[in-house]
């Protein structure tokens, strides 16, 4: 006996109770539910869908769905870490190693030749902050758009919004006032070229996640979903 | 999964051999096959399957697909290439592991 759509329906209100707001989580959870379900309505008619519903729902433990949703935003932040952590190592690579050490070297003669260096760091630093700021501002309304629209949320787009854990890492709020001290000592060559190095990378790892790793997530999200299109 | 904890480090080795054998499924079926493959002697729960497959998915070996079945949208996994490439490996592994066991819990047929 097959589930009617209300009654899929239902399931979808079912999961949102117990706390899985995501369309791309909740779409999972409702498929293994209706299987479940129809496979007991099938071998004891006299059932109520309710009582085969509290029945699959036990079988997700005492923690419900919680360890399910826990599980999954781990696995798409890791998946998210990976990607970046592929495209990274390109930039290690020929040919893109070279423009890697060219930005580097740049960067290293800009802070040995200009004087007031406080202003370059400090520019720099609000360049590594603009990107981040706009593109959470951006992805923030287009969340809001997509829920506003559809109806639904997705716990994919949490974490590309949270590039996959890395915006507490990469936050360079975090280091602007051990930067712009290091302005006010006398420095060797080498800490300006872990310096150099370090300014860098970072900018580098922005670049890869808000510029190829999300869109490539969204595009791999719009050929495995058939209702991200929509989005 | 329950019965023994004995089987939960070969879980993901379970899933990767079932998708390797058919060309996709989803979580409810993976559970059904398993059950009646074993007879009922091993369940495996979906507490500790799906968190599995989105694992495995993260590590790039799944790959997935959603399908519109009758009236609901259903997740299939299959294995990516790499996943095929680590499902000998794992399968490997798990044979040495039982050859290990046997060894040990019976030295005279070993």
């Amino acid at each position: 006996m097959k589930l009617t759509t209300p009654q899929i329906q239902q399931l979808y209100t079912f999961t949102q109770k117990h706390y899985v707001d995501w369309y791309d989580v909740q779409t999972e959870l409702v498929d293994h539910l209706a299987n479940g379900i129809e496979f007991q309505l099938e071998g004891n008619p006299n059932l109520t869908f309710e009582s085969a519903l509290n029945t699959e729902f036990k079988k997700f433990g005492i923690m419900g769905f919680n360890d399910v949703i826990e599980e999954k935003t781990k696995a798409l932040n890791k998946h998210y870490r990976l990607l970046v952590w592929k495209y990274f190592k390109d930039f290690f690579r020929l040919p893109k190693v070279i423009l890697t050490f060219f930005l580097i070297w740049g960067y290293y003669n800009l802070l040995v030749f200009i004087e007031d260096r406080f202003w370059l760091l400090l520019i720099t630093c609000f360049i590594l902050l603009f990107f981040p700021i706009k593109f959470f501002y951006k992805q923030g309304k287009l969340i809001k758009f997509s829920k506003k629209e559809t109806g639904k949320k997705w716990l994919f787009e949490s974490t590309v919004i949270q590039l996959g854990g890395l915006s507490q890492i990469f936050n360079i709020g975090i280091y602007v006032s051990i930067i712009l001290d290091l302005e006010r000592r006398t420095l060797n060559t080498t800490t300006l070229i872990i310096l150099s190095s370090f300014i860098v990378l970072f900018g580098l790892v922005l670049y890869i996640s808000i510029y190829i790793v999300t869109p490539k997530l969204r595009k791999q999200m719009a050929n495995q979903h058939p209702e991200y299109k929509f989005v | 999964m329950s019965n023994s904890k004995l089987y939960k480090g070969s879980l993901n080795t379970i899933i990767l051999k079932l998708l390797n054998e058919h060309d996709k499924m989803y979580g409810y079926e993976i559970t059904q096959k398993v059950k009646a493959l074993t007879q009922g002697e091993l369940n495996i729960t979906e507490g500790a399957l799906y968190p599995a497959l989105h694992k495995l998915e993260a590590e790039g070996l799944l790959d997935v697909e959603v399908a519109k079945v009758d009236n609901r949208l259903r997740k299939y996994y299959k294995l990516t290439e790499s996943g095929t490439k680590e499902t000998v490996n794992k399968l490997e592994e798990l044979a040495e592991y039982i050859k290990t066991m046997q060894t040990l819990m019976n030295p005279k047929l070993a």
